[in-house]
């Protein structure tokens, strides 16, 4: 059901989304001024400042937003799919494909798009990987799926083990920033964000139908769900956002997971507000983990998954506690 | 006469390699009330999961208002045809008004938008089962009672034509017992709906039900009207179990006889 506080609570987002992101924009090695960030959206200008903004931070910004909302929209699908508050959008093993992928690409020296490519290549080898298994029987149960997945999860994470151990040392060091997650190589396209918005408008038609499912299949199915139908959508949809946002960024941990519960616990229960809700704070709360990742140990970098789980985890703690104590 | 509400046709149901029943037929009429009753895996659950095409017969045919099963989408059936499971998993945290809602999914036309005629039902539903005071309530915190009357409440918002109860007595002390089910009848016969439900409470089917499918342990069934069925020898056969009957105004009551 959606209530006056709940639009309110979008409204705050969106300010929240909007302020998140001139923070991004003005943080970093170089000092800006919002008279900077203007004079490069206006267009004419050619100075240093304008050519920082446009070749770095804007893209950087932009990686930002649309991975944070995909990954937290990917969290909500999964979490309402598997039945599981610890589902993440990792959870079926599609950052283990990708980084699979990714780190192959590392080992053989390549980079940029074909980095890019095999990540994207490897997730989706996973995505279908463990719909073909744990579709084989017919018998498409929520229970063999979440098995299949962690299973083939587990396997990636060998593969990765056996990369990382046998890999020279520097090439180490980038393969564990892109496991950590990280937007300093990161290249958002038109793609990204056309994803993020038909993801989010086809979400949105089917929000209702998730409000029903959470209270179980059987229900959900008596009240007119087409169950089966609707469950291969929720995989795949949740699986390409997903896919989408660790080709741009690696494995950025904890968005997923706490996004979707952060909402829950504000009173964003309903999918229609949730949807809207986890793109916004999703792609604030990583624009504004990546702007401390470069930031607060310069010149050193950090990888943003480990910012994310270091604001993430007592932010998270705060808004658990409050609510609980109601 | 009226329009049958629902007919099977010599259905028969499996459950993996057990065979439930066969050659079942049935027909409820609109307004009647219907027991299911039958012995623990004697296959009531499944035959109502099967009318709301949850589970698919091995044989036979189901209609709903003359329209075969087949024929209908989900959608559709769900405008027909509501159900009370047995269990009502928990899950991620809802209030009650928000629950009840969900019950006017198959209705809603608005993707975006709750209509106020929605809320208006919703809301008269859980006044129907004394739970306006809890609307804004989190349904966790709810009493195992409670729990079932607000299933009850999202049942009767959905205003379906026939109603399917798998142990609607479940969770509900004996005065509530009923007066929910007494509550959900007339409701039910307000709107010309009619019941079906599966329950191990022989007593409350007597008591609610003008008919009955009594399900027997070789797959077979008798079905009928309640006083037809009803009766010691039946009962006691079906059941595997000497079951007696007392008489007093107009109540009866069974009881199983002390095991030697």
């Amino acid at each position: 059901m959606i209530q006056r506080h709940h639009i309110l609570l979008l409204g705050l987002l969106a300010v929240l989304t909007v302020g998140s992101l001139f923070f991004s924009l003005l943080t970093g090695s170089v000092e800006l001024s919002l008279r900077d960030v203007f004079l490069a959206l206006a267009g004419d200008d050619n100075s240093l400042n304008t050519q920082v903004l446009r070749e770095i931070r804007i893209p950087r910004t932009l990686a930002g937003f649309a991975t944070g909302g995909l990954l937290a929209m990917s969290g909500v699908i999964m979490q309402v799919l598997l039945r599981n508050p610890l589902a993440d959008p990792y959870i079926l093993g599609i950052s283990g494909g990708a980084a699979v992928g990714a780190l192959s690409a590392i080992l053989l020296g390549l980079g940029g798009l074909w980095l890019n490519n095999a990540a994207f290549f490897g997730a989706l080898l996973s995505i279908v990987l463990v719909f073909g298994i744990a579709n084989r029987f017919g018998q498409w149960s929520v229970t063999r799926l979440l098995l299949t997945g962690v299973v083939i999860s587990a396997g990636w994470g060998a593969v990765i083990n056996v990369l990382l151990t046998t890999s020279s040392s520097n090439t180490v060091q980038s393969m564990l920033f892109w496991l950590m997650g990280d937007l300093s190589q990161s290249q958002v396209g038109i793609g990204h964000f056309l994803l993020l918005f038909a993801g989010l408008a086809i979400a949105l038609l089917f929000s209702r139908s998730l409000n029903v499912l959470v209270r179980g299949e059987l229900v959900a199915a008596g009240l007119g769900v087409n169950i089966e139908r609707l469950r291969i959508l929720l995989y795949f949809a949740a699986s390409l956002f997903t896919a989408s946002a660790v080709t741009v960024a690696g494995s950025v941990g904890f968005v997923g997971l706490i996004i979707p519960h952060m909402l829950r616990l504000l009173g964003a229960r309903d999918h229609r507000i949730l949807f809207p809700g986890a793109v916004l704070l999703g792609g604030s709360f990583l624009m504004i983990a990546d702007s401390l990742a470069r930031s607060v140990v310069a010149p050193q970098q950090l990888p943003v998954g480990v910012v994310t789980a270091i604001i993430g985890v007592p932010s998270f703690l705060i808004i658990l506690r409050s609510t609980i104590s109601k | 006469m009226s329009e049958a509400l629902m007919t099977i046709d010599s259905l028969e149901l499996q459950l993996g390699s057990k065979r439930l029943c066969r050659n079942l037929n049935l027909r409820i009429d609109q307004g009647q009330t219907w027991g299911l009753l039958g012995r623990n895996g004697a296959g009531k659950t499944t035959l109502l999961h099967s009318i709301l095409g949850l589970h698919h017969p091995k044989a036979g045919n189901i209609a709903i208002a003359g329209q075969s099963l087949e024929s209908i989408n989900r959608r559709q059936l769900a405008m027909q045809v509501g159900m009370l499971f047995q269990e009502n998993p928990d899950s991620l945290p809802a209030t009650v008004l928000e629950t009840v809602m969900l019950g006017r999914h198959p209705h809603s036309q608005s993707i975006l938008t709750d209509s106020e005629q929605d809320l208006g039902i919703a809301r008269k539903a859980l006044e129907a089962f004394d739970l306006a005071g809890l609307s804004g309530r989190q349904v966790q915190s709810l009493s195992g009672g409670e729990r079932q009357r607000l299933a009850l409440a999202m049942l009767i918002a959905q205003q379906p034509r026939l109603y399917l109860l798998d142990e609607p007595s479940n969770h509900l002390d004996i005065a509530f017992q009923t007066r929910m089910l007494g509550i959900l009848r007339r409701i039910a016969r307000e709107d010309s709906a009619s019941l079906f439900m599966a329950t191990h409470d022989i007593n409350l089917a007597a008591r609610f039900c003008d008919h009955i499918v009594l399900m027997l342990p070789d797959g077979e069934h008798r079905s009928g009207p309640a006083e037809e069925i009803l009766q010691e020898e039946i009962l006691s056969a079906a059941y595997d179990c000497r079951i007696r009957q007392l008489k007093k105004d107009d109540l009866a009551l069974f009881y199983p006889e002390e095991a030697s």
